[in-house]
C-alpha cells in the first residue's frame, strides 16, 4: 500500500510539515481542490487524493456500489492507468481491443486473474481490502495499471492542470493523503491536515520534492518497445 | 532435420486446428485466435553492376537489374491461437517469388506464459523461431515497421539464424511496481544452425528484406573454391541450408536486457551455436560461429527515436591447416548500424546508416572472404488504414569485395535501390 499505508499523524505536525512543504491552506469549506505540481512547478497528472475524516465518521461510505467502476482496455493499454476507489467497489476490465488480454494482479490487497478473454466476458472483480493493486496482462508485458484502494469515499484524480477535485465533503477535519507510481514510496509526502468548515472551497497545493519517475506511456511514441 | 522441421510445423498447425475447434465450443468472448494473411508487394528500381545474391552473385541487395520491376515480395500467413490461456501456438508461413521452397515455414513455436505470482515474469518458447536479438523486426511475420529493409545485422539473422530449440526468459520489474526500471534475463539452447556462418562468409553482408524459410536452398556464388571440382566442393553443394544439423550438439543464446519505462533499454548477448566445424552432412559444412552484441534502444526529444545494434564475431569451418594458422575458412566479422526514426499521425521518417566487415584470416587460396562497406537508407512509411501500409525507401550500399574480381568484376561496388511498396493486409481475422 505505499502511501496510504503510513500512519495518520496529529495536525499540529502536520501543519507544520505543510508549511515546510510550502503548502497553503485557504479554509473554505463543501470542496477540496489540491493542485499537485512537481519539483520545477509544473502539473503532475494521474496523482491519486483521498481525504479521510480525522475521526472517522464523515468517511462513511456514500459510494453507489450498484455499478461497477470499469478500467478499459484499448488499444494494448489499460485506460484509466490509474483508478481510486473506494473498499468494496467493483471494477470491470472490458476489453475494447481485438486481440484478446489476461488481467491479473498479484498485489496483496487483491490476488486476481481475468483469463484470456475478449470483450466483457468476465463479471466484475470486488476490491475489498484498501491497498495498491498493481494490475497487468500476461500477454502483453508492457500493459500496467494501477487501482488504488482506499477506505474513504472522499477521492479525486488530478487531471491534467495538476488539479483534483472532492466535492460533497461534509465539515470535519481530514488528513490528505496523495498516491503516485511515479513516486517511490518514500517520496509521498506525509499526510497534510485539513479543516472543511460547512459551506467553503478549500484549496491545498502540495509540491512534490522528490524527482518524479517518467510516465508509465506515451501517446506518441516512434519506437516500438516489445520484442518479437 | 527437414522431416522434423516439417513435423514440428504440421503438429503446431493441427494443434491450432484443434484450438480452433475446441474454441468454436467455448463461450463467446474467450476464443482469442488469430490469423493474418499480408500481401507484400513492390516497384522496385535498381541500380547495379553486381548480380544479386538470390541470383547467385555477391550483390547486397534483395534484387539486381535482371529482375523484373514488379517484384511480389511476400505472402505472409500468420496463426496465433490459445491451447490454454497460458499456452499459445504461433505459426508464421510465406510465400516468395525468389524462394526455393514455395510456400514454406518460417518459425513454428509453442508459448508458455504462465500468470506471474511473485514480481518475476517467466516466458518460455518452444520449437523453431527467431532468436531475442532485432531491435527493429518487430512486426507480425518479424518485419520492420521502420522501413522496408532490415539492417545489415538483422538481414543476416534473417538470412542464417533461427533456434529450434527452447527459449527461457525472465523479467523482473527492479525497485518494486511502478519503477521504471526492468530486467529481463534470457538463455535459449537449440538445435539447428550448424551451417550458419556459410553466406556470411562465402556470400558477405546483406542489406535487404528477404527472410529464409526452414527448408530453403540459397544459392552460393560460384567463386573459384565453391566451383564443381574443388575439394570444398566434394563435401559442400552450391548453395546453403543454414537451419540444419549437423553434429547433434545444442548451441546456446544467452543475454541480458535493462529496460527504463519505455525510454531507453540496453541488451548485451551472446550467441554460439557450439558447431563442431569439421563435420559435414547433406552438401553442408558446419560452421562454429559465435558473436557478441550490444543493441540500445532510447526515445529522443520531438518524438524521434534512436536504436543501435553492434555485432562482432568469428566463423570457422573444415580442419585446422598448419600452413595457414586456422581452419580451412576462419573470418571474424562485425557490424554496427545506427537507426533515426520519428512517428507522426500515420508518417514516418527513417534514416539509417549501417557499416559492416569481414576479416578473411585463413589463408585458403582463392577464397578471399574479406569485405567492407557502408550502407544510407531512407524511408517514408505511410499507415493508410489499418490493413494498408505504403513505404517508399531509398537505399544505398557501398561495399568492397576483393572476391568480385574472380568474376573479372571491381572489388568496389555501389548498388541503389529506390522500392515502392505495398503491405496489404487481406486478412486479420480474431475469432
Amino acid at each position: 500500500m505505499d502511501a496510504s499505508n503510513q500512519s495518520l499523524r496529529p495536525c499540529a505536525c502536520l501543519a507544520a510539515l505543510a508549511a515546510c512543504a510550502g503548502l497553503s491552506v485557504e479554509a473554505q469549506p463543501a470542496s477540496l481542490t489540491t493542485v499537485i505540481s512537481d519539483r520545477n512547478g509544473h502539473a503532475v497528472e494521474e496523482v491519486v487524493v483521498y481525504a479521510i475524516a480525522a475521526d472517522g465518521g464523515a468517511s462513511a461510505p456514500v459510494t453507489d456500489f450498484s455499478e461497477p467502476l470499469v478500467m478499459n482496455q484499448q488499444s494494448e493499454q489499460f485506460r484509466p492507468h490509474i483508478l481510486v476507489a473506494q473498499t468494496g467497489t467493483t471494477i470491470s476490465f472490458p476489453n475494447g481491443d481485438t486481440v484478446a488480454h489476461h488481467v491479473y494482479s498479484f498485489s496483496e490487497p487483491k490476488r486476481f486473474e481475468l483469463p484470456l478473454y475478449q470483450g466483457t466476458a468476465h463479471p466484475p472483480v470486488t476490491f475489498d481490502r484498501p491497498g495498491v493493486i498493481d494490475v497487468g496482462c500476461n500477454i502483453h508485458d508492457h500493459m500496467e495499471a494501477h487501482i488504488v484502494v482506499v477506505d474513504t469515499s472522499y477521492f479525486a484524480t488530478t487531471g491534467a492542470d495538476g488539479r483534483a477535485e472532492i466535492s460533497n465533503l461534509p465539515s470535519g477535519n481530514y488528513t490528505v493523503q496523495i498516491y503516485s507510481p511515479r513516486l517511490r514510496a518514500a517520496d509521498h509526502p506525509a499526510p497534510q491536515g485539513i479543516a472543511i468548515a460547512d459551506n467553503n472551497e478549500a484549496l491545498l497545493q502540495i509540491q512534490l520534492e522528490a524527482r518524479l519517475r517518467p510516465p508509465h506511456f506515451s501517446e506518441t511514441e516512434s519506437l516500438n518497445w516489445s520484442r518479437y | 532435420m527437414v522431416a522434423l522441421l516439417r513435423a514440428v510445423g504440421a503438429a503446431l498447425l493441427m494443434a491450432g486446428s484443434a484450438s480452433s475447434v475446441l474454441h468454436a465450443q467455448a463461450p463467446a468472448g474467450e476464443s482469442p485466435q488469430s490469423w493474418l494473411v499480408q500481401s507484400n508487394a513492390s516497384y522496385v528500381m535498381v541500380d547495379s553492376n553486381e548480380t544479386g545474391w538470390l541470383n547467385g552473385g555477391l550483390g547486397k541487395l534483395r534484387h539486381d537489374e535482371t529482375d523484373p520491376s514488379l517484384s511480389f515480395d511476400r505472402l505472409l500467413i500468420e496463426y496465433r491461437g490459445v491451447l490454454t490461456p497460458t499456452l499459445l501456438a504461433h505459426v508464421v508461413m510465406d510465400y516468395t517469388h525468389d524462394g526455393s521452397s514455395g510456400f514454406d515455414l518460417q518459425e513454428s513455436y509453442l508459448e508458455w506464459r504462465p500468470v506471474p505470482r511473485s514480481p518475476n515474469r517467466h516466458r518460455f518458447k518452444l520449437g523453431a523461431f527467431y532468436p531475442r536479438l532485432s531491435l527493429e523486426n518487430v512486426a507480425s511475420g518479424w518485419e520492420t515497421p521502420f522501413s522496408i529493409s532490415s539492417s545489415a545485422i538483422n538481414t543476416w539473422i534473417a538470412e542464417e539464424l533461427k533456434l529450434l530449440g527452447i527459449e527461457w526468459a525472465l523479467q523482473r520489474r527492479l525497485g518494486g511496481p511502478g519503477s521504471p526500471h526492468e530486467l529481463e534475463l534470457f538463455a535459449a539452447s537449440y538445435y539447428g544452425n550448424d551451417p550458419t556462418g556459410t553466406l556470411l562468409a562465402w556470400k558477405g553482408w546483406g542489406v535487404h528484406d528477404r527472410q529464409t524459410r526452414w527448408n530453403e536452398q540459397l544459392p552460393l556464388p560460384p567463386t573459384p573454391q565453391l566451383e564443381a571440382g574443388t575439394r570444398l566442393r566434394e563435401k559442400q553443394g552450391p548453395w546453403a541450408e543454414p537451419f540444419l544439423e549437423l553434429d547433434h550438439a545444442p548451441g546456446y543464446l544467452a543475454g541480458l536486457e535493462w529496460r527504463y519505462a519505455r525510454r531507453a533499454s540496453v541488451q548485451i548477448a551472446r550467441y554460439d551455436n557450439h558447431t563442431d566445424p569439421t563435420v559435414s552432412a547433406n552438401g553442408q559444412y558446419g560452421w562454429e560461429t559465435y558473436f557478441d552484441q550490444l543493441a540500445l534502444q532510447v526515445s529522443l526529444p520531438w518524438n524521434l527515436g534512436f536504436m543501435a545494434q553492434w555485432m562482432t564475431g568469428n566463423t570457422q569451418m573444415g580442419n585446422f591447416i598448419p600452413i595457414f594458422g586456422s581452419r580451412v575458412v576462419n573470418n571474424d566479422f562485425e557490424s554496427h548500424y545506427v537507426l533515426l526514426t520519428r512517428m507522426q499521425n500515420g508518417h514516418r521518417f527513417t534514416l539509417r546508416y549501417d557499416d559492416f566487415s569481414v576479416e578473411n584470416l585463413d589463408g585458403l587460396p582463392m577464397d578471399d572472404n574479406d569485405e567492407s562497406g557502408d550502407a544510407l537508407t531512407l524511408a517514408y512509411v505511410y499507415d493508410y488504414a489499418s490493413n494498408l501500409r505504403l513505404a517508399v525507401e531509398w537505399l544505398r550500399v557501398d561495399s568492397d569485395r576483393p572476391a568480385r574480381e574472380y568474376f573479372g568484376l571491381p572489388s568496389n561496388s555501389t548498388e541503389t535501390v529506390v522500392r515502392v511498396q505495398l503491405r496489404w493486409q487481406l486478412l486479420n481475422h480474431a475469432d
